[in-house]
């Protein structure tokens, strides 16, 4: 779709003068100038005048900046009462002026300019003796709306209020409220599964201890959570398990209770993790880990450093950061299959940490 | 110094008495000695002017009065030590971020009706694209010359739209003519201009300066 001829007129005048062509017509212009001769020939020649005449009347003249410096040097001398002795920029500005009636008339309207916009600071000094204003709701108003009265719009100044009241609310929850929601995000086990351990088979008999630890297992990668959680419960208490069983089921327990206690996020009123299973889970566990530790044999096994890195989880979400940071860095350090995914969690509580103390 | 009585003008506020003044040149005595209560409030009085510079002067499209404030009151303290004078160093400042804005604008659009065609490298005459000394100096003559040749408010509307970024209303204001005789002052000396730069049938591109020489002679 081309110009109109009243469009061309119009596109034409504004390139004649170099202004800037109408937003309504922008995108018709841009069409209209690959075929049209006789408006490129007019973009070509305020583009020669920009490029050839602008920078030799510049090498001829002093710019706006410098005789505005120029100027303020010389306001300031007057003010204070001083002789004024240009230096620099502004002796040769002087030098300048002496010759060039141009350049005199430039110098008048920017002092004129500059009167005015000094008008401005003198008149808001007599009002505000620089002494701690109290707040003016009415003066910003009228600064972001010119042209609102502040009776004709209630609708405009309610919602302004309420605006005002949620900004200030959710502002007043400061840096702890960002930092705990970053500790939600980074305990969050939405996208964690569960992952067996590679080559590990139940055994024949149906009533060992292998054989039921596998089928908690096998409850935990159908995200049976609850059940897997119940079995493992009950082969702590009931079955007096080994050090590397009982390991292995508090594993179990723990990622299970932190599935469980992890809600729907959609809605934020509702809090996304119930704290008190996940607290829970963590007493049930710690014994464990703290037994495991001190053990060589199991002190090197990936459970062990699984368990870290799930107790890191659920110290994250109770927005214990010092104690996710010391399990996250237990977890990092050992071979197991969230090792790379502890050390990138370390960082990035760090750098929440580090973004808090700031 | 010609001309200079035209700007010899009293101080904006020079009447209004030393009661204010002095205030003020105390709190920035203070400020300069490292106060930072001191500073603060010169700070937010700082920001508070250009918000009222902003709100009774016409700013160009898309500066908003928390941008601007918030320019004025870097410079502040970066010039900090150096004002005596706060309300005119103020004047001045503000005056000279609006300029740089109006010229920022000037450029913008000529850029951008640049960038609508395919600008072939020849548009520039390519005896002016590698210039030795002596030859810049000849162009920057030449400009002059042409300049000179022009009437005298031809002239001033063209350095203060090409030099300044000005709007043509504001240089209408500054010449106490209507906007539509200032467009059409700019566009003749355009025009002008152009031809001249542009000589036809062969003509070198000293055909300004020779023809000026030509009729000095």
């Amino acid at each position: 779709m081309d110009l109109t001829h009243i469009e061309h007129k119009s596109v034409r005048r504004a390139l004649r003068l170099d202004e800037p062509i109408p937003g309504a017509l922008l995108q018709k212009a841009h069409q209209h100038f690959q075929h049209c001769q006789s408006c490129q020939q007019l973009i070509r020649e305020s583009s020669q005048l920009r490029k050839l005449v602008s920078p030799r009347l510049r090498a001829n003249h002093p710019d706006a900046d410098a005789i505005l410096q120029y100027l303020s040097e010389k306001k300031q001398a007057e003010h204070s009462g001083e002789t004024f002795m240009p230096e620099g920029t502004a002796r040769e500005v002087l030098a300048h002026l002496q010759e060039c009636s141009l350049c005199r008339k430039r110098l008048s309207y920017y002092r004129r300019a500059s009167d005015a916009a000094e008008q401005v600071a003198v008149d808001l000094l007599s009002q505000v003796q620089l002494e701690p204003q109290p707040a003016r709701p009415a003066a910003s108003l009228r600064r972001l709306f010119p042209r609102w009265d502040g009776k004709s719009q209630p609708v405009i100044a309610s919602l302004l209020l309420a605006a005002c009241l949620s900004v200030f609310y959710f502002g007043s929850l400061g840096v702890r409220q960002i930092q705990q929601s970053s500790f939600d995000r980074l305990g969050s086990l939405e996208n964690e599964d569960f992952a067996s351990f590679a080559g590990r088979r139940a055994s024949a008999g149906a009533k060992s201890e292998a054989a039921r630890l596998r089928e908690i297992e096998l409850d935990l990668l159908a995200q049976n959570f609850q059940q897997a959680q119940a079995a493992a419960q009950a082969f702590i208490r009931q079955d007096d398990p080994n050090g590397y069983s009982l390991l292995r089921a508090s594993f179990y327990d723990l990622f299970a209770s932190l599935k469980l206690a992890q809600h729907s996020a959609w809605n934020p009123l509702v809090p996304r993790y119930d704290t008190a299973a996940v607290a829970a889970a963590l007493a049930r566990s710690e014994p464990v880990v703290a037994m495991a530790a001190s053990d060589t044999a199991l002190s090197r096994i990936q459970t062990y450093y699984l368990m870290h890195y799930y107790l890191a989880k659920g110290y994250l979400i109770l927005h214990d950061p010092v104690r996710a940071s010391e399990h996250l860095s237990a977890a990092a350090t050992h071979d197991n299959y969230r090792k790379e995914r502890a050390r990138q969690l370390k960082e990035n509580l760090d750098q929440v940490l580090h973004l808090g103390s700031q | 110094m010609p001309g200079e009585n035209n700007d010899k003008q009293k101080p904006a506020g020079g009447s209004r008495g030393g009661q204010e003044n002095h205030y003020w040149a105390s709190i920035l005595s203070e400020a300069k000695s490292g106060d930072s209560a001191a500073l603060d409030k010169l700070c937010v009085f700082v920001r508070e002017c250009a918000h009222e510079f902003v709100r009774r002067d016409r700013m160009p499209p898309r500066v908003t009065a928390d941008d601007f404030a918030q320019e004025v009151a870097t410079v502040f303290l970066k010039q900090v030590h150096n004002i005596r004078h706060l309300p005119a160093w103020l004047g001045v400042v503000c005056t000279k971020l609006r300029a740089g804005y109006l010229r920022k604008r000037y450029r913008e659009t000529a850029d951008s009706l640049e960038a609508m065609i395919e600008t072939p490298g020849k548009e520039v005459p390519a005896s002016l694209q590698s210039e030795s000394e002596s030859s810049r100096i000849e162009a920057r003559l030449e400009v002059e010359l042409l300049l000179q040749r022009m009437k005298p408010n031809q002239r001033l509307v063209l350095a203060m739209r090409l030099l300044d970024g000005m709007e043509y209303e504001e240089i209408a204001r500054q010449l106490n003519k209507s906007a539509d005789t200032v467009r059409l002052l700019y566009f003749r000396a355009k025009k002008k201009l152009v031809s001249l730069m542009n000589p036809k049938h062969g003509e070198d591109r000293h055909h300004g300066l020779d023809a000026h020489r030509a009729q000095e002679r």
